[in-house]
């Protein structure tokens, strides 16, 4: 058999995959069960033509991605005072490994109790994400080579031509990295959120409104949708993450930066 | 030409003066590294270090660039100097071209044409356009060699820069160092005495 390669070969495996979905919801035959992707796509398309769907889909990405934008700056600016003065690292580790271990469930209630579920998202996405950013700016700003630092002191470069040559080329594996795990964890705890507190208008209360009327192609629906906007706007911000870090990021053949 | 600062540490010294080093120790655990060194360096010389490996001699120039602190002793003259340096490995910004490597020492003090002409003594052309990390060894010693050289400064330490350069590129570079270090005090190290030779520079020998 000639072998698959790059794109045939995962079209291939997910073709393989989606013919045991429709074989598992036609041997099942129970819609509140499991619906098949054929019947997961009708429903999207009842879905897209309703304005109520857009409406939705801009309401929560937007408070998500706010609440996201909120945390990655705010984890930019405290990560990169941790490093300057150890004693700020200190005083933000309690409430950043507490951000980190509590349950978003938790803080969903509370944050109901405090802001009302419409800007529920917001808070959320923030509280998840911004840990992240802080660890991980912290430890990107750490992994700068001293050697390069000690040149740069030697020469007396300014600290902002230090920052951008030198800094920024450190920070940004571990941005990249930080941002691939923050921004899916973001839109699913926000959705999350959502579902708990159910804002009128919402991604989450379409969920919610599925379970309701034990709607499972729905809920497939919206799951997709979730996905696909979540997927979209990760590409788009590492592209703008990538072109952020400048030309100086090295990457070696194997993809992977320095 | 930048104008010299006056010198307002020390009036024994000229203005423009050079540096004295007296009685310098440094010592790391029990291990002492530099004994009560004494160095007398004139402001436009070129003075060339042999010392083998183990006598202190990247440790005092890590104290000169104020990388470390001397344990006692004394240096007079050095404040009110620009330094500039040749590392012992290239210290160069991986991801930037060489041109960009420059420009990150001396800011805008020069045009990029200028920049780039200084290059293509250096280096062959195609190397121009392309990031650092792609260099050979010798090829990135020599673009860390113009960077010390073009950096302002008053003051040049070199820790063995002619490393991993072949005979050829080896002279261009010297020529090139005699050149932009006329009115430049030059302290370098090396093991060979030729390279002293070729840049006329005084020997001061380090031992233990």
């Amino acid at each position: 058999m000639k072998k698959l390669s790059g794109w045939s070969k995962k079209a291939t495996i997910i073709l393989f995959w989606l013919i045991i979905w429709q074989a598992f919801s036609a041997f099942i035959k129970n819609k509140i069960f499991l619906v098949g992707p054929i019947e997961t796509l009708q429903a999207l398309s009842v879905l897209v033509v309703s304005r109520d769907f857009w409406g939705a889909i801009w309401f929560s990405f937007a408070r998500i991605s706010l609440g996201f934008f909120l945390a990655f700056f705010a984890g930019l600016i405290t990560g990169a005072l941790a490093y300057w003065k150890p004693l700020i690292d200190e005083f933000l580790a309690p409430p950043i490994h507490f951000m980190k271990s509590i349950p978003v469930a938790s803080f969903v209630i509370l944050a109901l109790i405090w802001t009302g579920s419409e800007n529920l998202s917001v808070f959320i996405s923030f509280l998840v994400v911004y840990p992240m950013i802080h660890v991980n700016t912290l430890a990107g700003l750490q992994s700068t080579d001293p050697k390069l630092l000690e040149m740069a002191r030697v020469f007396q470069v300014p600290i902002w031509r230090r920052a951008m040559s030198i800094y920024r080329v450190s920070l940004y594996p571990y941005l990249a990295s930080a941002m691939k795990t923050a921004l899916g964890m973001g839109f699913k705890s926000g959705i999350a959120a959502e579902v708990i507190g159910v804002p009128t208008g919402s991604i989450g209360e379409g969920l919610y409104m599925s379970k309701i009327y034990l709607s499972t192609a729905e809920l497939f629906a919206w799951t997709l949708v979730i996905i696909l906007v979540s997927v979209a706007f990760e590409k788009v911000f590492l592209l703008v993450l990538r072109k952020a870090a400048g030309k100086g990021v090295v990457i070696h053949d194997d993809g992977k930066t320095e | 030409m930048m104008m010299e600062k006056p010198n307002r540490h020390n009036q024994a010294l000229p203005q423009n003066s050079g540096l004295i080093i007296e009685r310098l120790c440094k010592s790391y655990g029990d291990e002492i590294v530099l004994n009560n060194l004494s160095l007398r360096l004139d402001a436009h010389k070129t003075y060339c270090l042999m010392a083998p490996s183990g006598t202190g001699k990247t440790t005092l120039f890590r104290i000169l660039l104020g990388l470390e602190q001397p344990d006692s002793g004394e240096i007079h003259g050095l404040s009110e100097k620009r330094l500039s340096a040749v590392f012992q490995e290239d210290r160069l910004l991986e991801g930037y071209t060489a041109l960009e490597n420059l420009r990150f020492v001396t800011g805008r003090q020069y045009t990029n044409e200028t920049l780039t002409n200084m290059l293509r003594t250096l280096l062959p052309e195609d190397a121009l356009g392309k990031p650092v990390h792609e260099f050979s060894g010798g090829m990135k010693r020599r673009t860390a060699i113009l960077r010390a050289l073009l950096a302002p400064s008053d003051m040049i330490i070199m820790d063995e820069p002619f490393t991993g350069l072949d005979v050829d590129t080896k002279l261009n570079v010297i020529q090139l160092i005699k050149e932009r270090t006329e009115e430049k005090l030059l302290l370098l190290s090396t093991h060979n005495e030729e390279d002293a030779e070729l840049l006329s520079a005084k020997i001061i020998h380090l031992s233990k």
